[in-house]
């Protein structure tokens, strides 16, 4: 006779095979896994750095497979460097290929940066010059990722501390370009957003407008997270709660590309108790709510 | 425990003003790559080589500072940002992986040679799990440590250990699983090595030393340092683990990884050692987790 229950069970799980990203999110740190393991934790969905689980196997994949049937889940890589010129690694896009079909997740993402010269990797997020023939780069490496992985990946903008004195265009021009010839979507991290209006002067409010004229759906995620004031420099250590500033500058990309995008809490440096990380995505969702609320009075 | 994870988010490191800082060594090959004027019109091949030149060597900065925007002083003070990256990343993903060598050389000094390190082997994957496949080489023939001979295969254990902590999942033999499989008697069986398991061996107490700097481990330090250590890694549950065996074990195991039967390798420990106490050895294999399956036919003798 069969197994009711199981069944149900089965299928509850079967159903979390293609969980979409919605609503408010976290960053799964190790830190945390013992709290997620022990008990349900009221979080809708959970990202990932993708080279933490390149593993053949072990806790980390154990935790993230086991995980992944009650919480929907987004790849973050941040080792693939899209846009180096040389030491690009197919094996390492393969290695997110594996771990996309193993995970299912509900969104994959990568940075517009470089991290590789030939016969060395950097292993950071180093700023891209933002010229034409880097913008061709990056986007037949999107086109070559999105074959591969057979989806569509989000491109986030990154924080940085340097701007090349030839770059052609804005970061955000070069985004939007990649995502018309590309069909990508675009991560749009607000704290980064804020960070460069403070490094290089840009203004973070006309990026977000910009973003708003392109097709709805676009942007894909957000991201929110502290920074570290250092001088004259702002550094996005992802190790504190999120800025004021940048709840508003939240708040307005809510009100121009709407209140329905999928937003995560990044938290990468002393990180705090998980109730710390909750409370900071019920406040982005309840921003969102009020804002939603209020364009509908 | 579980391993912290990596994170591409390290805490800044402000890294020295080049005046006050010896230059760093450059990496092999990597001296004179930087032949791009950073003038205008320099390629996105030329422009990155030259950005990675800069963080590398404290020569090339002036050479790096006109292709950056804004105020050169401001540009210099801002790549010191990213080379306190560079150096923080290598130092955080190497105490990750060998968090014994960390403690026995101490927080300072360890930062130091994982700096060294990164800039003679140069990462090669966008993974940092990888990071550090060649410093056990490197502490071997590192002057400064020559007075601690048994560093390298302390680095040598630990880096089993960390990859054993990535390794494919497979299901752990336990030894009533074996009495299972055991129908004909135990001679005639072959026992299929689990893929976190391997086999470690020294002229230094590495083993005594691992377990003693593990955390809360309430082992002292070993008085005796140049002493044979045999061990086992394996991962039994999820936690990694190593476990001291004798000498005639290690025989025996190392007969069995290589495809000999159980019967075979017995024989083998009791040629070392008369007294090998079978039963008591066979249990503390099993609860290492060295086996993930066992057969009565040879895996390769007998298809």
């Amino acid at each position: 006779m069969p197994d009711l229950f199981a069944t149900a069970e089965t299928m509850r799980k079967h159903d979390a095979g293609a969980a979409e990203v919605r609503g408010t999110g976290i960053g799964l740190r190790s830190r945390h896994y013992k709290d997620f393991m022990h008990a349900p934790v009221d979080i809708a969905w959970l990202e990932v750095h993708s080279e933490n689980y390149f593993g053949d196997g072990g806790y980390d994949l154990h935790v993230l497979q086991h995980l992944r049937s009650d919480y929907a889940v987004s790849l973050h890589g941040v080792g693939l460097g899209l846009g180096s010129a040389q030491g690009f690694s197919m094996a390492h896009l393969q290695r997110l290929q594996q771990l996309a079909d193993r995970i299912q997740p509900g969104l994959v993402s990568e940075h517009l940066c470089w991290g590789a010269i030939a016969g060395r990797h950097l292993n950071d997020l180093l700023p891209l010059p933002l010229i034409h023939s880097a913008l061709d780069l990056v986007c037949d490496r999107v086109d070559l990722s999105q074959n591969l992985l057979k989806r569509r990946i989000l491109l986030e903008n990154v924080s940085t501390y340097l701007r090349f004195a030839g770059d052609d265009m804005s970061e955000t021009e070069f985004l939007s370009q990649v995502a018309r010839r590309t069909g990508c979507g675009i991560l749009l991290d607000v704290n980064n957003l804020y960070v460069n209006q403070c490094n290089h002067g840009e203004d973070a409010l006309e990026a977000i407008r910009q973003l708003a004229a392109l097709p709805p759906g676009t942007v894909g995620e957000m991201h929110l997270a502290g920074h570290l004031v250092a001088g004259d420099c702002l550094i996005d250590n992802h190790g504190s709660r999120v800025d004021e500033k940048v709840w508003e500058l939240y708040r307005q990309a809510c009100r121009l590309l709407g209140t329905g995008i999928p937003t995560l809490i990044e938290w990468d440096t002393d990180i705090p108790a998980l109730d710390v990380l909750l409370g900071e995505a019920n406040k982005a969702e309840q921003c969102r709510i009020s804002l939603a609320e209020a364009s509908h009075a | 425990m579980h391993k912290k994870l990596l994170s591409n988010y390290p805490g800044v490191v402000a890294s020295p003003r080049r005046a006050k800082a010896p230059s760093p060594p450059v990496a092999p090959g990597h001296a004179d790559f930087a032949t791009a004027s950073a003038a205008d019109g320099a390629s996105l091949q030329e422009l990155q080589q030259q950005f990675a030149a800069a963080l590398l060597d404290f020569g090339q900065v002036d050479r790096s500072l006109p292709m950056f925007g804004g105020d050169p002083a401001m540009a210099e003070d801002r790549l010191a940002l990213y080379r306190g990256n560079l150096n923080a990343i290598w130092s955080q993903s190497l105490a990750s992986a060998f968090p014994v060598i960390r403690q026995l050389v101490g927080d300072v000094f360890f930062e130091q040679i994982a700096r060294d390190y990164g800039h003679l082997y140069p990462s090669q994957h966008g993974d940092l799990v990888h990071f550090g496949a060649a410093f056990a080489d490197y502490l071997a023939q590192l002057d400064s440590v020559a007075a601690y001979p048994y560093f390298a295969d302390v680095a040598r254990l630990e880096w089993l250990v960390h990859r054993s902590y990535y390794a494919e999942d497979a299901p752990v033999l336990s030894l009533t699983g074996l009495a299972a499989v055991a129908v004909n008697g135990v001679e005639q069986l072959w026992l299929l090595p689990h893929p976190a398991c391997c086999l470690h061996r020294s002229a230094w107490a590495t083993g005594a030393i691992w377990l003693a700097h593990q955390p809360g481990s309430e082992l002292a330090y070993p008085e005796l340092l140049q002493a044979d250590s045999y061990a086992v890694v394996g991962r039994p549950e999820w936690q990694v683990q190593v476990t001291e065996v004798g000498k005639a074990a290690f025989l025996a195991l190392r007969a069995l990884m290589k495809g000999r039967s159980l019967g075979e390798a017995l024989e083998i420990a009791l040629q070392e050692d008369a007294q090998f106490d079978i039963a008591q050895e066979l249990s503390r294999w099993f609860a290492a987790g060295m086996f993930r399956g066992a057969t009565a036919v040879a895996p390769e003798q007998g298809a």
